[in-house]
Order: structure tokens, then C-alpha cells, then sequence
């Protein structure tokens, strides 16, 4: 209880909205970094605007918003998928992975065979190959169905075979656009707690795009709140709660109060909508 | 209250036990076989109802038996003649199944190219060929390739057409997977284009099939000379006033595109009935 009464210093535990990009781990080297980037489609829609964020290798940012704000596009645009019209991106692509909303698995290829996919078209030896999709399956908690076609497979199956495809690639950037939006509450709260402890195992940065307020908190070291069509940063808030992170931790003060706040934040987005 | 009035009880209505094994089989089996004996009784009706003089038109079981099937030559002919009608709309089949494919590839790698193509074989489709088939002979002759070129021609537009379809269907998210690992156009086409567009294919090459035996055998009746297939004997035996024969043909050939349109399911379902579904 030393200090705990000085201004300057964030109290212990919970979530402060922050000065923007504070550089609160200037410490750690710069994982991605988007420098006034903006985008705009061949139709003139304006996706995104003046977006200037770094993210330090090792942090977990989430990105929430209103549909349409351009998150998707944020991500998509880091992946390579699709380019920017204004601005720069820096990033490691060598190293990224990117999971979707849908798992994506092919149906044709059993879960093992697809687990090994992107290792295959990266041309990775196929007895390596094997090794690494098996290790990345048991730690998804898929082992045992590595004979199963895709649609044998629950939703949140398919999803997990979907994250073990990723990791083989031993990411150092790690994307992900909604990837639990589709599943139901239980089983998305259970692939929340198992992302959670893989971050903490493997480090990497977390980019990670979602429409639910606790599950972004849950997971983030930071949350950025978007406003919508054209996509701008809002707000940020630095989430500051003891890792790792426990499920009774979703039922205490600073966990729902951050949430409050966050929420509160996208609320005001909301409003600001169309007023310039 | 009033409600109480409204109340209904609805009852409980218990599972019905699945019929046993026995008669599930027989729940399969028999329908199809009773509407092929109420179709004969039908035929037999309309039989007994045709003068004398016109009952050739319709032969009985005894006389095709007597005519055609009890006899070791019709069976030697219709085995020559169906290898005969199977080797024309095989190779039919083996010009039209590659070009199709060929086709269907340019059409999805370049839209330019799919926007120049496709209304001509739009075009094509379109053409009786059976009018055309006199030009054919004049340009090519009698011999083997015209009957070919004619089965290529019936058979050559489910090809491109249910290919181009099912490459254009390939999820948007297994492309952007692909284009994330930086795979080539060629491989994302080998390893994700063509087993996901297999299905649509193969549906494609049932159809193929079934009219790659009728273009093998309405090509034969205009082709007489030589040793042909099913056609021709069909041809001959009505000249020869010979029916029952021409009956045993028809069978045949019915036979010989059921066989081929099995086999092309055969394959499909080799190639993709564990994922995909039977069919």
C-alpha cells in the first residue's frame, strides 16, 4: 500500500482508458505499427481513417466496434490480403498467421492433413510436417481426431483444428478476425480460457478482433474501440488484470467495470455516428 | 377464468419401433418392382388391345425370349455391337472430358476469356446436331471419327459448364488461406480448385455419360456401312422386320448407358463419398 494515493500512478488492477498510443511497453520491440493509414475502396467507401497504432511484440490488442468500422479490414490489411490506399503498415508477414471467422478447413482433407496445410504450401518436409500438426493438435485438445473429416467435427472442434493450423506455423504475429463469433457461449468461453493460456505459453502478439466486450477484455493487454464507417480509433484502454487471467475473475469489480467502461466508450461511437 | 377454455391437452405421442431389418429391405426393394409390374401389366393391356397385324409393334416376353434372348447369335451381336457403341462414345468422352476441362480452366483463370467463350457454348448447345450430322459425314466421312466427333459434340457442354461452376464456388476463405501461405494460382488450383469443384464435375459427367451412349447410337443411324454398334443393328433388324431383335438392342443400349453413368458415380464416389456424401 505504498503510494497508492499519487495520481500519476494507475491504481493496481482493472481498466484505464489511455492516452493514445502511450507506449506503455517501450521497452519491447515494435511488432506492428500502422502509421496514418487509411483506405479507401475502388467504390469510394472510406474503411479506414488516420489509423495510427503500434503494437509491441508480446501484447494481445484487442479491436472492437460497430459492424462496418473497418476492423476487418485493419486486419486484413496487416495479413496482406488486401492493400491500403494511404499511409504505412510495418509487419512481419514472414511470421503471421491469421485465423477467420470460419474455420476454413478444407472438407475433402482429413483433420490431420489440414492441420499440416499451410506447412505443406510453405513446402515444410513431410515427416516434419506430421510431427509438428500432431504436437499442435494435442495442444489444442484435439488429439484423437486426427482421422476425422472436417464435418465430423463440432463447431468448436473445427475452430480448434483451425488454431492448431496456425500455430504450426510458430507465429510471431498472430490475427484473428472474430474467430469465436460463430460458436455458442459455452464453448466460446472454454476456447477464450484455452487462447488466453496459449498466449501466455508461446508469446506472441495477439491482433484480435471481436464484437464482445468481455471477451476482449478477458484476453487483451490493450482494447481499442473503433468508430464507425470511415474506421477511426476511438479510444484505448489499457486493461490491467492478474495473468493469468481466471474465469471467476469475469464476475469481479475491475473486470465488469472495465467492461462498463469499454462499453460506454462504443456507445459514445455510436452516437458520434455520422455527426462529422 | 376464461383461458381454462382455451387449454387443449395435447397427448404424448409415443415413438413408433423401426421396422426390422427384413422389412426395412423389403420397404426399399418393393415399390420400385411393383411399378415395373404395373408397368408391364400396363404394356400387356395395350398389347391385347392392337390389332394382328400391328402386334409386331409390340413384342411379347415369350416372343422375345423365342426371337431374341434364348438365342446364342443375337446374344454374340449385341456383345460385338455394344463394344462397338462403348468404344464410339469412349472416345467421345475422351475428346470432350479433357477440352472441357482445358475449357473450363482458361474460362476461370481469365474472366476475358470466360466472357468470349461462354456464349458460344451457349452456342453450341444450341445447335440440333442431329441436323448437322449430314455435314459432319460430307466434311469427314463414314468411318470412326465422325461418330466420335458427333458423341463429343452431345456430350461437351455439362462439362465446362458444371467445372467452371464449381471452381467459381471455391470458399472465398480457402483462397485467402492459400494466398496467405503464398501458394502459386497453379497450386491453389490443383490443391483446393479441383477437389472442391469435383462434385460439381462429376455431376456434370453423369449427365455426359447417359448421352454419350444415345450420341453413339443416333450417330450409327446414319452411318450403315461397316461393322457398327447398337445403332445399326437397331436399323437392320426394323428393315429385317426382325423386332424382337430390335427390342433386344434397345435394351442393350439402355444398359450400356445405365452402366456408364454408374461408372462415372463409381468414380465420383471414390474420389469423394467420404467427404463429400454418396450419391
Amino acid at each position: 500500500m505504498l503510494n497508492q494515493t499519487s495520481t500519476g500512478s494507475a491504481p493496481a488492477y482493472g481498466v484505464h482508458q489511455i492516452a493514445h498510443d502511450p507506449a506503455t511497453r517501450a521497452d519491447r520491440a515494435t511488432a506492428v505499427a500502422f502509421d496514418n493509414l487509411s483506405m479507401t475502396y475502388p467504390d469510394g467507401t472510406e474503411a479506414l481513417q488516420d489509423i495510427t497504432l503500434t503494437i509491441r511484440e508480446g501484447e494481445f490488442v484487442s479491436f472492437i466496434g460497430p459492424s462496418g468500422c473497418g476492423k476487418s479490414t485493419l486486419a486484413r490489411i496487416a495479413s496482406g490480403l488486401l492493400q491500403h490506399t494511404g499511409g504505412t503498415v510495418r509487419i512481419d508477414r514472414e511470421h503471421l498467421a491469421f485465423v477467420f471467422q470460419e474455420a476454413t478447413l478444407l472438407p475433402w482433407r482429413k483433420t490431420l492433413q489440414n492441420v499440416e496445410l499451410m506447412m505443406e504450401l510453405r513446402g515444410v518436409r513431410a515427416s516434419e510436417r506430421r510431427r509438428k500438426a500432431l504436437e499442435q493438435m494435442e495442444a489444442v485438445g484435439l488429439k484423437g481426431f486426427e482421422d476425422r473429416f472436417p464435418r465430423a467435427l463440432s463447431g468448436g472442434m473445427k475452430m480448434r483444428a483451425s488454431l492448431a493450423r496456425s500455430l504450426t506455423l510458430d507465429p510471431t504475429v498472430f490475427l484473428f478476425d472474430e474467430p469465436f463469433g460463430a460458436l455458442d457461449e459455452i464453448t466460446r468461453e472454454r476456447l477464450i480460457e484455452d487462447l488466453s493460456a496459449l498466449h501466455r505459453e508461446k508469446g506472441f502478439t495477439g491482433f484480435f478482433i471481436t464484437h464482445s466486450i468481455p471477451e476482449a477484455v478477458y484476453l487483451s493487454d490493450r482494447v481499442v474501440v473503433m468508430s464507425a464507417r470511415p474506421g477511426r480509433i476511438h479510444a484505448e484502454f489499457e486493461v490491467n488484470l492478474p495473468s493469468p487471467r481466471t474465469h471467476a475473475m469475469r464476475f469481479e469489480a475491475p473486470f465488469t467495470e472495465g467492461c462498463a467502461l469499454v462499453s460506454e466508450s462504443l456507445q459514445a461511437t455510436m452516437h458520434d455516428t455520422g455527426e462529422d | 377464468m376464461s383461458d381454462a377454455a382455451a387449454l387443449r391437452a395435447h397427448k404424448p405421442v409415443p415413438n413408433v419401433a423401426p421396422p426390422p431389418p427384413a422389412l426395412r429391405f423389403v420397404y426399399t426393394v418393393l415399390p420400385p418392382i411393383l411399378l415395373g409390374l404395373a408397368l408391364l401389366g400396363l404394356y400387356a393391356w395395350v398389347r391385347s388391345g392392337l390389332p394382328d397385324h400391328r402386334l409386331f409393334l409390340m413384342p411379347s416376353a415369350s416372343g422375345l425370349w423365342e426371337m431374341a434372348f434364348s438365342r446364342p447369335e443375337v446374344w454374340a451381336e449385341l456383345g460385338t455391337r455394344t463394344l462397338v457403341t462403348l468404344s464410339i462414345a469412349a472416345a467421345g468422352l475422351a475428346c470432350s472430358i479433357p477440352i472441357g476441362i482445358i475449357l473450363a480452366i482458361i474460362m476461370f483463370r481469365l474472366t476475358v476469356m470466360e466472357r468470349a467463350i461462354f456464349p458460344y457454348l451457349v452456342a453450341l448447345q444450341s445447335i440440333p446436331i442431329l441436323a448437322i450430322i449430314p455435314l459432319i459425314q460430307a466434311a469427314l466421312g463414314f468411318g470412326f471419327l465422325p461418330k466420335v466427333l458427333i458423341v463429343a459434340l452431345f456430350t461437351f457442354f455439362s462439362i465446362p459448364t458444371t467445372l467452371l461452376l464449381g471452381l467459381k464456388s471455391l470458399d472465398r476463405g480457402v483462397i485467402d488461406l492459400f494466398r496467405l501461405a503464398n501458394a502459386s494460382w497453379w497450386v491453389t488450383l490443383w490443391k483446393a480448385g479441383f477437389p472442391s469443384a469435383a462434385p460439381a464435375l462429376f455431376a456434370g459427367l453423369r449427365i455426359s455419360a447417359g448421352l454419350a451412349v444415345i450420341g453413339a447410337i443416333v450417330s450409327e443411324l446414319f452411318f450403315l456401312a461397316g461393322a457398327g454398334g447398337l445403332g445399326q443393328m437397331l436399323i437392320n433388324s426394323k428393315i429385317e422386320f426382325k423386332y424382337e431383335e430390335m427390342y433386344a438392342a434397345l435394351i442393350a443400349s439402355s444398359a450400356l448407358s445405365i452402366s456408364v453413368y454408374l461408372f462415372f458415380q463409381f468414380v465420383g464416389n471414390v474420389l469423394f463419398g467420404e467427404w463429400h456424401g454418396r450419391v
